[in-house]
């Protein structure tokens, strides 16, 4: 069975129809690639699917649990990063960590878990730096460390490496080569070529709000 | 070759008329249109604004001039001499503990780019920032003159006002402006050549501890002259020099012109000091320090006053923070503990003034004489509450992909949103009640009622605002909560509704000799409003599309 499967998606914004009702299912230990031009309908798609935005059409479950009937056990097993994450003001980078791991009940070596996942990013020394401080790449670092600090089967990323240095961008593929053969299923979309070539299972194409399988 | 000063006051041409025909095109002129009609135009909206001014001043003049009867004053030139000196010394000690924080010259990121790292004299672009700042600041203080003149000539005249007394009026005015325009351009000329001295290139900037104990004592004083005149006629003496030159019409001419002599010496000094320490200012200091400053000012002239406010907050916040020590449970007592976090982090002055609000109304409901007027006060309570308490609500839904991906049910989550805030206001609504001390019957009823209110009125905010939002614009990159609706008028019906009615029960309950029945009806219809609108939300939460 599909960790995440969409049934009949569809999302209009008025008479505008940015997504045509299509169908997606993301497996267990696959990576999948979201590609398409600018406006195509990718964040929408990828928005929909992390149930921040509500599909206008169709139903999606993760993990077997329906996005919205059983939303608590869904969004437990589903972790998204958008383009550009906003944090709280008032909040640490360490701090952030602390909540959504505790807010997912995964309070159990937490300290360690932190400790080495800023460290690996490159994030240790700014960890008690307010948000507003970080630079985009540093906000985008962070954005996926609130993924990887709590468990998830399902992994959706909005164009994670557009403003990562190289070193960054290298490591992040190997995080999700890791998180690949952990048996998570992860879609994301990109710009990036060598994010389709080097890593991706399957890649589908977007425009004009049709998805197809490339 | 010296620096060359062309391209600064290039710069400050172009801005000065941007700006002036940005508040003509507001007033209703349009520079862009060069037809002939539009200059025939620009004769009558000058004629109308000239005439609008002059009559509004004196409206307000006279207005003023009635309060010197009602209040009986002996001397009203004496007491608006008093004023303004007060309001001098306040203004200049808060521009001095400013200019001795951060730059007074706020340079935008283009400046900061352009402008500081180029060759350009470094006197003019104090003089030219100066001047671009010192008009908008005058505004205030001029405008204070003109309307207390008026009020003066207006009290002193012997006869009903005639159109030949205009005259009077306008030579009066005249008079204070002279005096008073110098004074103020000086005192603020020499602040700022304050702050450049402080940003001199050839030094590390001056500690500002010390500089601010400067303006330590000269504070405490005027403080001191609130409760002992003796201090304030001395320390004030300075200022009150200046200032009966420009109100008190008994004083020579001779004796006008040596004050009016002395305000222009003011003048001279304040601009030599800032052209002389701005010529050795360093412009990256000053734009480093003013890069938030002149973004707020970006969200300001925006009209985004919640993005400055953001940026405001920022500032505040400083940079760094060790970790919280609040005890941390697992679920959705998380945003428990971030609220907490973040409102003791966040707390402002005006905040508290807020609350403090709710608290005198909390105190008004239960003191004011009769059952109508209760239940006015107690609609103002219920809409004031319910903003308040939907303000932490507000800044989550500003962050909706973190709160949207929460594992929780929507019932948990929107306890723990509106919880903290609910508990406050509840606990501020039992103080009131004890200090009042009202009959035990009708206390402990009202007590029992007050969280099912407090509750209402949250609830009541927190569904008009989920109604209202948008997932797709909460998704918008915003500074601050612009992109997340504010309680509306259906808000605010909603609020009144679902506290008036057990309110009213309670109220008028109580005021009928065997209306127990009633005021204990407040309790179930208090109870059930609540278990209502709180589905209502959890269902609203959900449904936002």
């Amino acid at each position: 069975m599909p960790l995440l499967q969409a049934t009949a998606l569809s999302h209009s914004y008025g008479n505008f129809q940015a997504l045509a009702p299509c169908d997606l299912s993301l497996d267990a230990g696959g990576i999948s690639v979201l590609e398409g031009p600018n406006g195509s309908g990718k964040s929408t798609l990828l928005l929909c699917l992390s149930g921040l935005l509500h599909p206008t059409t169709g139903d999606i479950k993760v993990g077997g649990f329906d996005l919205y009937s059983d939303e608590p056990e869904a969004k437990a097993l589903l972790a998204f990063m958008p383009d550009v994450p906003r944090f709280y003001a008032e909040l640490t980078a360490w701090e952030h960590l602390r909540f959504l791991a505790l807010a997912h009940n995964a309070a159990d070596g937490f300290e360690a878990r932190a400790e080495s996942l800023l460290r690996e990013f490159d994030l240790w020394e700014a960890r008690d730096l307010l948000p507003h401080h970080y630079s985009r790449g540093m906000s985008l670092k962070l954005g996926l460390l609130f993924a990887l600090i709590r468990p998830f089967k399902v992994l959706l990323l909005d164009e994670p490496t557009s403003a990562l240095d190289t070193d960054s961008s290298a490591l992040f593929l190997r995080r999700l080569s890791d998180l690949r053969a952990q048996g998570a299923a992860i879609l994301l979309s990109t710009h990036d070529p060598h994010l389709k070539t080097g890593l991706a299972d399957r890649v589908y194409f977007i425009k004009n709000g049709l998805l197809n399988a490339a | 070759m010296p620096p060359s000063p062309r391209p600064v006051w290039i710069l400050f041409r172009r801005r000065s008329f941007s700006r002036l025909a940005y508040w003509c095109l507001v007033l209703g002129y349009d520079f862009r249109d060069r037809s002939l009609n539009n200059r025939f135009y620009f004769v009558y909206f000058v004629l109308f604004w000239l005439v609008w001014i002059i009559a509004v001043f004196a409206l307000l003049g006279s207005t003023l001039a009635g309060f010197f009867v009602t209040l009986s004053l002996a001397s009203p030139a004496a007491a608006i001499v008093l004023l303004g000196a007060y309001a001098f010394a306040v203004w200049g000690l808060v521009l001095f503990f400013q200019v001795t924080g951060r730059s007074p010259f706020v340079f935008s990121e283009p400046d900061a780019f352009l402008l500081c790292q180029a060759p350009v004299s470094r006197r003019s672009v104090g003089a030219a920032w100066f001047l671009m700042d010192w008009f908008g600041s005058l505004l205030a203080f001029a405008a204070a003159a003109v309307m207390f003149s008026f009020a003066l000539t207006e009290a002193a005249l012997p006869h009903v006002l005639t159109i030949l007394d205009l005259l009077a009026y306008f030579a009066d005015a005249l008079r204070a402006l002279a005096l008073v325009i110098p004074l103020q351009m000086g005192l603020q000329a020499a602040l700022w050549g304050l702050g450049a001295w402080r940003l001199r290139r050839d030094r590390p900037p001056a500690s500002r501890t010390w500089l601010r104990l400067v303006a330590l004592l000269p504070a405490l004083a005027l403080l001191a002259s609130i409760f002992i005149p003796a201090i304030g006629n001395m320390v004030l003496s300075p200022l009150t020099f200046f200032l009966q030159a420009a109100f008190v019409s008994s004083l020579s001419p001779s004796a006008w012109l040596f004050r009016a002599g002395f305000g222009l010496l003011v003048l001279v000094l304040g601009m030599t000091c800032l052209l002389f320490w701005s010529g050795r200012m360093h412009l990256g200091r000053a734009a480093e320090e003013t890069r938030l400053q002149s973004r707020i000012r970006q969200s300001r002239s925006a009209l985004d006053f919640g993005g400055a406010e953001a940026l405001r907050q920022q500032g505040r916040m400083k940079t760094t923070r060790l970790p919280s020590r609040l005890p941390v449970r697992v679920g959705p007592w998380m945003l428990v503990w971030k609220d907490l976090v973040q409102s003791g982090r966040s707390l402002r002055f005006s905040q508290v003034l807020r609350w403090g609000w709710v608290f005198i109304l909390s105190l008004g409901i239960f003191l004011a004489p009769g059952w109508l007027v209760k239940v006015v006060i107690g609609g103002v309570w219920a809409v004031s509450l319910g903003t308040l308490t939907t303000d932490r609500l507000r800044g989550d839904l500003a962050r909706w992909w973190l709160l949207r991906s929460l594992p929780l049910r929507t019932s948990d989550l929107v306890l723990a949103l509106l919880g903290p805030a609910c508990v406050l206001g509840t606990l501020l609504g039992w103080l009131a009640l004890a200090l009042v001390n009202p009959p035990a019957s009708f206390g402990w009823l009202a007590a029992a009622l007050l969280p099912l209110m407090v509750a209402a009125a949250a609830l009541g905010s927190a569904r008009d605002i989920l109604d209202h939002a948008r997932a797709r614009l909460l998704l918008t990159p915003a500074q601050g909560e612009e992109n997340v609706p504010r309680q509306d008028i259906q808000g605010a019906l909603t609020v009144l509704v679902a506290v008036g009615i057990p309110l009213a029960l309670l109220v008028w309950g109580s005021a009928l000799a065997n209306g127990w029945f009633w005021a204990l009806l407040s309790l179930p219809v208090a109870a059930l409003v609540a278990v209502v609108l709180f589905r209502s939300v959890c269902l609203t939460y959900r449904e936002i599309k």
